[in-house]
């Protein structure tokens, strides 16, 4: 029977040596808090709140008027209630920006992951392809293939603002997976008798997670802004409710200049606030890609426990 | 039993350079044979074709030309020819930091050949396989190791993880390629030891692919020694350390540091 | 014959100790006190985790936060006399300081070069930086000599660091370390990554050179053999303490401390006789060193980290 020696934790630890991926999931830091609040609260507004509110279309005899009793936000020039429309719009855009994000995921993850690991002739040509994607310029895109087609849809704008997004994403995959794919322990997976797919799915797929991840969410962050620039320059889903199409209806109404702050700031307010939450949970996701960048946050230092002269003695010696 | 042969076994890589490539022969020529119950030893220096030897004999990459036989008969590359391969021959990695997925726990890293080679089908008969294997190579208390993951372990106790794992469908022939040259110093004896156990326990024919000399010539029968992808000088592990005739062979022996060397000044 | 050390030592540090700062402090150098010699190679030998480059680091006034020195002094004894505080230097002081009299050869020194600066550029940077009175070609003829002395063809100046193999690129980097003729020089396994044979040809070099130059070394490695060979004196470092220190030849026949002769008995002599450490059962003994710890100890740490 093996003796067991007794290490000492502080020393075993080394925790200024961090092995490998140490955590799977990323620590609840006050910035990773903030960012799940405050998109988590948006998410439930937009997918509960329009089942509580009255038709956002619904024109009134009130005209442009401020909040007030009835209408918390105020209502627009026809009337209608600006509240109900940021309920609509709220859930309008979280679909656009949650359907681009799946199909800009599924696109980069099959030209780049497949790609990268098959190898060889389909490797050149889906890169190819992705190169090209890459270069074609976007907005022109989206604004020919959105001109051409009259009543648009969210789902058509997702569609599109997908196509035009999915290529960076698959670079990025294809070069994870190229770096990946000769990793020690996918080479000891086929040694082991292991089968291609079942190798691709088992340990290459997992390790992917963390960008993946990443991507997902800056996809609906760019789907989100992307959607609202071209709504607001006339190109968006006008049938529809969603954050852009807002703005649009209120830069047409002449919100700005009436001074209707209750109309075009709650949209724009949401779009921000929303595109900051997720870059908070980004930021965080790329703590677990990149340990190191755990130890340099402020809070980490504060954890040092040093007086604020200590500290800045250790700033001079570098 | 079975005896693994490298015959005139060249590979070649084309290196990209504008219009022209040029060719590099990473190894030009290597012959030798594997034995059950032997341990061979390859000895070179980084570049010199030790890692893409043991590539090509762990199907990893294809000889350019010559042949590679089991038990006589030139390997099969693909269907369940492949799968006979590779339950027979098997491989212990140089990196124990990078051969084990650090996503999956131990358990699943042994599971997996368990399961593929047939060595058990059950949920049960896993479990109790599993338990087999972490015993064989000391690492108790079996239940708790297995639910860790990589980074929960030490190096050498991933590396015994990696014989492990090597050893689950039961081979005939192990291809260690440097697999203590990233541990501690202080482990490195007690791995070297565990591999020379269980070789004599299974009867197991072993490569023991290094840089360093010395422990080539403790833990080996038979040493070659190889330089640019070629075998300059082969021979009973004494005759060649301690007699060297090939120049590049007196060279290695003489860079090696060997304190001995002090105490005769 | 006088020990070395007491003759004129060139480096004293006593007492230092250095931890890394955080929720769990790690004490990773404890109350070292150790003195090397004008002229001396010191070997300082252990396993990684042991402290021995946070030390060198330490002295160097290189810690990066968290790393911090709570305690204990390392001091200068220069060739003309004065004593400096390492611990004291600031600003202009310790910039000019460094590398002049101290210099330091890295661990991974082949991606210590700047790989999109030529060799030249980089061996200049050295000399604009300490000798500005120094003309240009003064300086450039100084950088091809320093070349020539590691024994690297003085044209490679106009090479860039990825045209150099392995080995040259080392040499090059203990050219930089020799450039402006230090008093000490601190390496940190600096052949470890190298052919044997490259090996022994830079160490080579580094004794020219420290005959011709007459400074002292501290050599930092895990590879005992290599400094039985060629120290003068050896340091056996554990979990950041100094096991024991003496001199080589004696260390090497009559070990003290118990993880000094484990340390010893890991490295199979390459002429001696054959397998004598070979079991023939397996001896657990040995697999102990590295044995599991017992859950309680690892989920005290899996707490740590998640909090950390």
């Amino acid at each position: 029977m093996a003796s067991i020696t007794t290490l000492d934790p502080d020393i075993a630890v080394a925790g200024y040596k961090r092995r490998g991926s140490s955590q799977l999931l990323p620590s609840l830091t006050p910035k990773l808090i903030t960012g799940l609040v405050l998109s988590g609260s948006i998410i439930i507004f937009g997918l509960v709140w329009p089942h509580f509110v009255g038709d956002p279309g619904k024109i009134n005899d009130i005209g442009l008027a401020g909040p007030g009793p009835g209408h918390i936000l105020g209502t627009t020039q026809t009337g209608q209630d600006v509240f109900s429309q940021l309920a609509y719009a709220t859930r309008g855009s979280l679909i656009i920006g949650f359907l681009v994000g799946i199909l800009a995921m599924i696109l980069s993850g099959f030209f780049g992951i497949v790609g990268a690991y098959a190898g060889g002739l389909i490797d050149d040509s889906f890169a190819l392809f992705t190169n090209v994607m890459l270069v074609i310029p976007g907005l022109p895109l989206v604004i020919v293939i959105s001109s051409y087609v009259p009543d648009k849809s969210i789902y058509l704008i997702a569609g599109v603002l997908a196509l035009t997004s999915w290529a960076g994403g698959a670079r990025v995959l294809r070069s994870v997976t190229l770096s990946l794919r000769n990793r020690d322990y996918v080479a000891a997976s086929r040694v082991s008798g292991e089968k291609v797919w079942r190798t691709l799915l088992v340990e290459i797929l997992p390790n992917l997670v963390p960008v993946m991840a990443s991507q997902f969410i800056f996809a609906i962050i760019f789907a989100i802004l992307g959607e609202a620039g071209l709504s607001f320059i006339g190109l968006g889903a006008s049938g529809d409710w969603t954050w852009g199409t807002m703005l649009f209806y209120a830069e047409n109404g002449l919100a700005l200049r009436l001074n209707a702050w209750w109309w075009f700031i709650p949209p724009g307010l949401l779009i921000a606030v929303f595109g900051a939450a997720l870059t908070l949970i980004n930021f965080s996701i790329d703590e677990i890609i990149n340990p190191k960048l755990r130890d340099q946050t402020h809070s980490a230092r504060k954890k040092w426990q040093l007086s604020k002269s200590e500290l800045k003695n250790l700033e001079d010696v570098r | 039993m079975s005896t693994l042969e490298v015959r005139n076994v060249i590979k070649q890589y084309h290196l990209r350079g504008g219009w022209r490539g040029s060719t590099l022969k990473a190894v030009n020529d290597v012959s030798f044979t594997l034995e059950a119950g032997k341990t061979v030893a390859l000895v070179g220096q980084s570049g010199s074709g030790k890692s893409t030897i043991a590539k090509m004999l762990m199907q990893l990459e294809s000889p350019t030309s010559g042949q590679i036989l089991l038990d006589g008969k030139p390997i099969q590359r693909h269907g369940s020819g492949l799968r006979d391969y590779r339950r027979n021959v098997q491989m212990v990695f140089q990196d124990p930091f990078a051969s084990l997925n650090p996503f999956h726990t131990v358990e699943h890293h042994l599971a997996r050949p368990l399961l593929l080679h047939g060595k058990a089908r059950t949920g049960a008969e896993v479990q109790a396989g599993v338990r087999r294997l972490l015993e064989r190579v000391h690492l108790e208390p079996v239940d708790d190791v297995a639910q860790r993951r990589p980074h929960e372990l030490s190096g050498g106790q991933r590396q015994r993880v990696a014989i492990a794992r090597a050893l689950a469908p039961e081979p005939t022939v192990l291809i260690a390629d440097e697999p203590v040259s990233m541990l501690d110093v202080s482990i490195r004896l007690g791995v070297l030891n565990l591999l020379a156990s269980l070789q004599r326990e299974e009867n197991l024919g072993v490569l023991y692919i290094t840089h360093d000399l010395a422990t080539a010539r403790h833990f080996s029968d038979e040493i070659l020694v190889m330089y640019r992808g070629e075998i300059v000088e082969r021979g009973p592990s004494d005759e060649v350390i301690l007699n060297p005739q090939h120049p590049y062979t007196q060279l290695l022996a003489q860079a090696a540091p060997n304190p001995e060397r002090r105490l005769v000044r | 014959m006088i020990p070395l050390t007491e003759a004129v030592p060139v480096l004293t540090i006593e007492n230092l100790s250095v931890d890394y700062l955080g929720e769990r402090t790690v004490h990773a150098v404890k109350n070292v006190t150790l003195s090397l010699g004008r002229g001396e190679i010191l070997g300082l030998a252990g396993e990684s985790g042991c402290g021995k480059s946070t030390l060198a680091y330490g002295v160097n006034r290189l810690l990066k936060p968290p790393g911090v020195i709570t305690s204990g002094t390392a001091e200068f004894h220069s060739r003309e006399g004065d004593t400096i505080d390492l611990g004291t230097l600031a600003g202009e002081d310790l910039r000019a300081f460094r590398w002049d009299k101290i210099s330091m050869v890295f661990q991974g020194a082949m991606n210590s070069l700047n790989p999109v600066i030529s060799i030249r550029a980089q061996m200049e940077d050295i000399f604009t930086a300490h000798r500005p009175q120094m003309g240009r070609k003064e300086r450039r003829a100084r950088c091809g000599d320093l070349l020539e002395r590691v024994g690297v063809d003085r044209l490679r100046l106009r090479s860039f660091p990825h045209e150099l193999s392995g080995g040259m690129r080392q040499r090059v980097m203990i050219a930089m370390a020799m450039a402006l003729g230090p008093q000490v020089m601190i390496m940190d396994e600096p052949t470890t990554a190298l052919d044997v044979v490259v090996q022994r040809e830079i160490l080579r070099e580094m004794s020219r050179l420290r005959e011709e130059l007459g400074f002292a070394v501290v050599f930092i490695t895990h590879d005992l053999p290599l400094l039985l060979e060629i120290s003068d004196r050896i340091a056996v470092m554990k979990e950041g303490e100094i096991v024991e220190l003496g001199d080589a030849v004696e260390l090497y026949t009559n070990p003290k401390h118990d993880y000094t002769k484990r340390l010893l008995a890991s490295f199979p002599s390459l002429t001696g006789a054959r397998g004598d450490f070979i079991r023939t059962g397996l001896d657990t003994g040995l697999l102990d060193v590295d044995a599991v710890e017992p859950v309680a100890v690892a989920a005290r740490k899996k707490n740590w980290r998640r909090t950390a």
